[in-house]
């Protein structure tokens, strides 16, 4: 680290781009962000900084965004940094809309983002995006669940289920051992279901604190309100309830 | 020779435009839609320049999709009007403007009233009860100032419109192969099958 | 000293991923002089303290916390007024082009996100130190009524019901908690911004001349207008809240 992090898209000796490194701890402060594919749909949820009282939630900017009609779009990492790259990914699809016809694939999507976040860890007098993004949807006239993942570095990749931001690890571990790839969530319900459940890994203060959003085949994007989530977050509660008093019953009788 | 023609009546808002392409002395194509949704509550139809038309009216709507998604949030006829005006006022006054003549047709669900935009390729826009571009107007205004009421159903204006497109095949000297009807109200655009 | 290395340059991120450039920005604005907005339900108020540097200078001329953007907006700054001058300007320019183009007003939200992009952009791109200002935007649209924001150096932008920015911030965000209902009217909200203003002021008294005062509220035929009142309103309204006389009270008591 002598000098090799100060001008931006410079080596180390050993090989280190240390900007698009520290940018990716700009991702870990960031609040966390889950992606998860179900059968028959995509939910993306993200932890939402803690609300303070008087903030007003009607006009405070969400997480996740429309990109187009059939995308979504959710990022840990630098607030203002993400808002750029959305903008310029909502009018590249709409450009390719214009010069092709076709709405944009997800795929071609995530790569034209992660091409702009490559571009600024190699150009001059810029930094990179302090942004991990998570993008979900199904191309036109499809019906196959997609979701990518973007990095800071321009590097991108398909999950079936994926986290970034902080606490990623142990959401991440959460989803490893509770999603079965050979039998993700049957609907819409269950996906859900266990988006809420892996962020409660992470976010203590419940409903209020989530961010739900739903995409599925024919741009059906739905954003759930805090009720909706809170009847998630209750049902998960009280199945935890359940699960620890059954615990305790069959070691009752164990230990005498 | 295309046919542009707008009504509106009541609760809504009735759009007509010709089917046939035509170049030179040949009909090229006789099913042919001149208009494009701007958003869901805001139709464009146009006429001009071959090519200039599409082009212009494809960008507009991109332009419009765009802001709808960046903002949540449709616009009104009317600013939307104004964005198409301030367009071609910009583009009058490059080296090729674009040749096109437009008429937009929207329900402004904020105030729950139809709205209909006369806009040339000179930049005027005025709101009209009814307007047409071309040689339409000549032979369907008599029929319009005679029959228009304000107040209108959207099922009368449909008739005052068979009317009309009746006086264009009775007196048109040209087949323009029958019309495209769509009708914007506040349920959104919807075609009109059998006129 | 660990950090210098990384605070030269705005467009560096730290090796835990922060931006020194504009941690050093907020820290310049905690101590400009605060500025509070308080959303009614019938109305916004923008309270500023400027701080007085000497008796000589011309008070009643003008203006320097609070400032309108529009026939629906104003802003309360706090931070570096030159930068902040340059941003009202662009923003006065943009709210017109978006009259010019849709013959209607800008909605707010649009122009706070215009303001923060570009304050973003100085966060980025190289060479560039960020803006030293944050605001609190005063707005009213068609769409969502009456509308609370603040954006910082950042670039990030929130909306609130009540918020305060620069010097003592946490202490008048504390009174403002306490005292904020849903449900209060301009009235009270005019003697809430007082109230917290000369609670939270590092001066022995709140003085007419110290504070600036503006109110965004619908008059005759529901048209929304703005005031920015003079020193002599301010010190009626001083007057009426209470506070000129209690500061004479408080005077004398610190004299015992």
């Amino acid at each position: 680290m002598s000098g090799y992090d100060r001008a931006l898209s410079i080596f180390s000796p050993d090989g280190h781009i240390f900007q698009v490194e520290y940018a990716l701890e700009a991702v870990k402060r960031g609040t966390c962000s889950v992606g998860i594919k179900g059968e028959d749909c995509v939910v993306l949820g993200c932890e939402r900084r803690s609300t303070l009282k008087l903030q007003d939630t009607r006009i405070t900017p969400s997480k996740i965004s429309k990109i187009d009609n059939h995308i979504i779009l959710s990022f840990s990492g630098l607030n203002a940094d993400s808002r750029i790259l959305i903008e310029k990914a909502r009018i590249e699809a709409q450009s390719h809309k214009l010069t092709l016809e076709d709405p944009v694939s997800i795929e071609y999507l995530t790569r034209y983002i992660a091409g702009v976040q490559q571009r600024y860890t190699q150009s001059g007098g810029v930094r990179p995006f302090g942004v991990s993004t998570l993008i979900a949807g199904f191309d036109p006239n499809d019906n196959k669940p997609r979701l990518y993942q973007t990095e800071p570095s321009g590097i991108y990749s398909s999950w079936t289920a994926q986290t970034i931001g902080r606490n990623s690890k142990t959401v991440r571990e959460f989803l490893e051992n509770n999603y079965n790839k050979d039998e993700p969530p049957k609907n819409k319900e269950e996906c859900i279901k266990l988006t809420v459940k892996s962020l409660l890994e992470v976010v203590q203060t419940g409903a209020k604190n989530i961010e739900i959003t739903v995409v599925r085949p024919n741009n059906d994007i739905i954003t759930l309100d805090n009720d909706e989530i809170d009847k998630y977050v209750q049902e998960i509660e009280q199945e935890k309830k359940q699960q620890q008093e059954e615990d305790k019953k069959k070691k009752k009788p164990s230990s005498t | 020779m295309d046919i542009i023609l707008g009504i509106k009546v009541k609760d809504s808002v009735i759009l007509a435009t010709s089917k046939a392409v035509t170049r030179g002395i040949s009909v090229l194509k006789d099913d042919d839609d001149k208009s494009r949704e701007l958003s869901t509550h805001t139709l464009m139809t146009f006429t001009g320049e071959a090519g200039d038309t599409v082009q212009f009216a494809e960008y507009i709507q991109a332009n419009i999709q765009l802001h709808d998604i960046r903002e949540n949030y449709e616009l009104s006829p009317n600013a939307v009007s104004s964005f198409v005006r301030q367009e071609l006022a910009k583009s009058l006054r490059t080296r090729k403007p674009f040749q096109v003549n437009v008429l937009i047709g929207g329900y402004d669900i904020k105030t729950e009233s139809p709205e209909l935009y006369q806009i040339d390729y000179l930049g005027t826009k005025v709101s009209l009860p009814y307007a047409a571009h071309g040689y339409s107007g000549f032979y369907t205004f008599s029929l319009l100032d005679h029959h228009y009421r304000s107040d209108m159903t959207t099922e009368d204006g449909l008739k005052l419109l068979k009317l009309c497109i009746e006086e264009l095949e009775r007196r048109m000297p040209v087949d323009f192969k029958g019309v495209i009807v769509k009708i914007v109200d506040k349920e959104g655009i919807r075609v009109v099958d059998d006129l | 000293m660990g950090s210098r290395r990384y605070d030269s340059r705005t467009t560096i991120f730290s090796p835990e991923g922060r931006l020194y450039q504009v941690e050093y920005a907020l820290e310049s604005i905690s101590h400009a002089g605060t500025a509070i907005g308080i959303m009614a339900e019938d109305g916004i108020v923008l309270a500023a303290e400027r701080k007085v540097t000497s008796t000589l200078l011309e008070q009643d001329t003008s203006t320097e916390k609070l400032y309108k953007l529009n026939d629906n907006i104003t802003v309360a700054v706090a931070g570096l007024t030159a930068d902040a001058e340059i941003l009202i300007n662009t923003a006065r320019v943009f709210a017109q082009n978006y009259l010019q183009t849709y013959n209607e007003d800008i909605p707010v939200e649009v122009l706070v996100r215009k303001l923060s992009d570009i304050k973003q952009g100085y966060t980025q791109h190289g060479g560039l130190r960020p803006f030293g200002v944050s605001f609190i935007y005063a707005g009213y649209d068609e769409r969502l009524g009456y509308q609370l924001f603040t954006s910082n150096p950042s670039g990030n932008y929130t909306g609130w019901k009540a918020i305060s920015v620069g010097a003592n911030t946490s202490a008048a965000q504390t009174l403002l908690q306490m005292e904020f209902k849903d449900d209060i009217k301009l009235e009270g909200a005019i003697e809430l911004a007082l109230k917290t203003l000369s609670k939270t002021t590092d001066s022995s008294a709140l003085t007419y001349d110290r504070v600036e005062f503006a109110t965004i509220k619908k008059g005759e035929n529901n048209k929304v207008y703005q005031k920015i009142y003079k020193p002599e309103e301010i010190k009626q309204l001083l007057s009426k809240a209470g506070i000129t006389k209690k500061s004479e009270d408080g005077e004398d008591t610190a004299m015992n």
